[in-house]
């Protein structure tokens, strides 16, 4: 036994001489190891954005008047609800549990430890990412730079493209005068928004997005209800 | 160059394999034994085969030196390079089944606890069980690993091991059981 053992070293060590077979590199390991660690943190970042956009979503929503704009509850969650970021959150959390699981200590962690702790992280910095304003930032930068993702923005837009419905939105343009501004809409169409009758006036300037109820009037004059800045205010950073 | 093995660590070893070719025979004389009997019990191939695996083990192992890692038991890290490497190596062919005499004996002694075990009738019983079970059950009542050994080796946390090893016995003993009775 002892004579086949020599045979069986002395063979590993002739072919690693013949094939000249070298130790891989240290770097080689640390790279790899690195990369993984890499996928980890860049997933980790990624589902902290997408989780405060995916509040900034559901806050910014018109939950109170939903059924009326959506012609239906259903319709109307359909339409907003942020579907989108919740799925980029679940494949996030699966690059994570991949990701870590190719650590070298990652094997040592229960998959359900893995994935609670990553939501219970995630959802804990993404909210709190969102009420700094990151979710806003991530969605305009989403926007202008997805082209998928902007169509998707631009559905959930068009709830409030239905002037002959009540709902009127986008930019203001100019303002003339204590009750009248006007606005282009999100059809690139000129409005002259009556602000007369408005039960809770807020503070307008130029360029600020807004959302107005009310009823449409002749040549392009709308008569406002009520008023309302496109996205809730920020609780820590402006615009 | 002749080592003196005897009175070196294994990560001694290792720094010295990294410096030697020839040192790295220590490492191959120290585990040999054991990496070819286990390489026999998770894939019961003769002892021809298993040794042209068992080389192919040790290259591994070689060109792999610089990624151990001294937290972790240097014999953990070399059965999980050889259980890799046996599964990779005999992923094409069927599992087999078939187990040494002693090994049953040992295995049937560990778990058997109440009841007497036929030897000659215990392939009918670890065919039945799952792969991954069987696989424990070598680990843990052959190799005499622990838990965390075991959780090194295959890579899984230890609290999965823990139950992968209640769970193998009773499966052992229900298809014993099952086959041959409670006698």
């Amino acid at each position: 036994m002892e004579k086949n053992n020599d045979k069986l070293g002395q063979k590993v060590l002739d072919t690693i001489q013949q094939k000249q077979v070298k130790p891989l590199p240290k770097v080689w390991f640390l790279g790899k190891e690195s990369f993984w660690w890499g996928g980890v943190t860049v997933s980790i970042l990624a589902a902290f954005a997408s989780m405060a956009v995916f509040v900034f979503i559901l806050f910014s929503q018109d939950w109170d008047i939903g059924s009326e704009l959506g012609r239906g509850w259903i319709p109307f969650i359909l339409r907003v609800f942020p579907f989108f970021w919740m799925l980029m959150i679940i494949l996030l959390v699966y690059l994570i549990y991949i990701s870590l699981r190719h650590t070298s200590s990652g094997y040592k962690y229960k998959t359900s430890m893995i994935i609670l702790l990553s939501v219970i992280i995630i959802a804990g910095v993404g909210i709190g990412l969102h009420f700094l304003g990151g979710g806003q930032k991530t969605e305009e930068f989403a926007q202008r730079h997805m082209p998928v993702y902007g169509a998707i923005h631009q559905q959930r837009m068009q709830l409030w493209h239905q002037p002959e419905r009540g709902f009127l939105a986008g930019s203001i343009v100019a303002i003339e005068g204590k009750h009248v501004c006007i606005l282009e809409d999100l059809g690139k169409n000129i409005w002259h928004v009556q602000l007369k009758d408005v039960d809770k006036p807020i503070i307008l300037h130029i360029g600020m997005q807004v959302k107005v109820r009310g009823i449409v009037g002749n040549e392009q004059w709308f008569f406002a209800e009520s008023i309302r800045p496109f996205f809730p205010k920020r609780i820590m950073l402006n615009r | 160059m002749v080592y003196d093995c005897t009175e070196k660590t294994d990560a001694e070893l290792v720094a010295l394999a990294l410096e030697d070719q020839e040192a790295f025979l220590c490492i191959i004389n120290k585990f040999q034994g054991p990496l070819l009997r286990y390489i026999k019990r998770i894939s019961g191939v003769s002892h021809d085969d298993a040794q042209d695996v068992l080389q192919e083990v040790f290259i591994k192992i070689y060109t792999h030196l610089h990624d151990y890692k001294p937290a972790l038991p240097f014999s953990s890290w070399v059965y999980r390079i050889t259980r890799n490497t046996t599964i990779s190596y005999f992923r094409k062919k069927k599992p087999l089944i078939h187990m040494e005499q002693e090994d049953m004996e040992r295995l049937v002694h560990t778990i058997g606890e109440h009841i007497v075990i036929k030897n000659d009738v215990i392939d009918p019983v670890l065919k039945k069980m799952d792969k991954k079970y069987r696989e424990i059950l070598v680990l843990k009542f052959l190799e005499e690993k622990s838990y965390e050994e075991i959780s090194d080796i295959i890579q899984k946390p230890i609290g999965t091991v823990g139950t992968w090893v209640n769970r193998a016995k009773k499966q052992f003993l229900a298809a014993y059981k099952a086959l041959y009775g409670e006698k």
